[in-house]
């Protein structure tokens, strides 16, 4: 199926994970790898993206609008929405991360990835454990003996919330 | 989220201050695998020497060290009521001959024995190398250095005697190698 064309634009929907409609235009999506490949090989004209949140992807687009419009004179302004679009809640971090990752656009990535460190960085054992919920596979032993070793890693921030 | 997945794990692991890596090595036996695995220091360690806050601060703390000692030393010398000058002599002594170098993050220095040590500060620990059979008080000329391979992905220590032999000045050269952590000597130089 080729792609509706207004004009000289062509549009393109996207389909987030509860079947909410996206509907833009086809130059802002190049910036991510997935679907650029997706757009070149089968000249589609909706794209289904069921394991993204809408919330998510609305976020993800907002950011894509903005870094198009992005020029030498707004760099600095640029660079605070930055800051603003990654101060949220860490669930919703996280989830904007592995959107972003499965839908490969590599500058909002590496800028997700040192948001979600230095959210991290402080943080005890045990609340990392929970925030990316991994059990600890360490025998009672091998825990113990860490305890002693490194007991600093079990006094952090102990604030597992991811809200 | 259900489960981070690995690229990601991996990309968020390489931006941590090694202070919180060693912590975070406790979350499991695969954190702990990634964490310690040679590649990944390697890459975390080419990841954070690229910021360039890193070497400013290596900067300042290299000054900063510096100036304390030489304030410790001014207040000795002032306690014990012993001329000044005795003291800024030892101190460009130190300053002198005790920093062999400093390369990637890992310093080299001796102590007042003549043991060469190798210490990393983010991670506190420090290692004693093994004499390297070449007598400190013996030779006119001594000299050391210390250095990073990029093709041998090793650190080398060199140790330089020079002694005259009648009238020929010999150059006894000694190279250390943490990889394999013992001494071999090359080729002499005149």
């Amino acid at each position: 199926m080729a792609s509706s064309t207004t004009g000289e634009k062509k549009i393109l929907t996207l389909k987030g994970g509860d079947n909410e409609e996206f509907i833009l235009e086809e130059s802002l999506v190049l910036q991510s790898e997935l679907l650029k490949n997706m757009v070149k090989e089968e000249r589609v004209s909706s794209i289904p993206l069921p394991s993204i949140k809408s919330k998510t992807l609305v976020k993800i687009i907002e950011y894509l609008k903005k870094h198009a419009e992005l020029t030498p004179s707004n760099k600095e302004e640029f660079k605070n929405f930055e800051k603003e679009f990654v101060n949220v809640v860490l669930e919703e971090l996280l989830d904007i991360t592995v959107a972003v990752n499965y839908l490969k656009i590599n500058g909002l990535l590496e800028f997700c990835c040192q948001a979600v460190a230095d959210r991290i960085k402080d943080k005890s054992v045990e609340a990392v454990r929970k925030i990316f919920r991994i059990e600890s596979d360490f025998t009672p032993e091998e825990e113990s003996e860490f305890r002693k070793e490194t007991p600093e890693a079990f006094e952090g921030d102990l604030d597992d919330t991811t809200n | 989220l259900s489960v981070l997945p690995s690229e990601i794990l991996y990309e968020l692991l390489l931006r941590l201050p090694v202070k919180s890596l060693l912590n975070m090595r406790c979350i499991s036996k695969s954190w702990f695998a990634l964490i310690s695995c040679p590649i990944f220091i390697k890459t975390h360690l080419k990841f954070s020497t690229q910021n360039q806050d890193f070497r400013c601060l290596f900067r300042a703390f290299m000054r900063i060290a510096s100036l304390l000692t030489l304030a410790l030393l001014m207040q000795l010398c002032i306690k014990k009521n012993l001329p000044i000058y005795l003291y800024l002599f030892n101190l460009i002594f130190l300053a002198m001959a005790s920093w062999v170098g400093a390369c990637e993050g890992l310093f080299c220095f001796f102590n007042q024995f003549w043991v060469l040590f190798l210490w990393n500060p983010t991670i506190r620990k420090s290692k004693k190398l093994p004499f390297s059979g070449l007598d400190p008080h013996c030779g006119q000329s001594s000299s050391c250095g210390f250095g990073y391979i990029e093709c041998q992905d090793g650190y080398k220590v060199v140790d330089i005697r020079g002694n005259s032999h009648g009238d020929v000045f010999l150059n006894v050269f000694k190279i250390y190698s943490l990889r394999s952590n013992s001494w071999k000597r090359i080729q002499d130089y005149p």
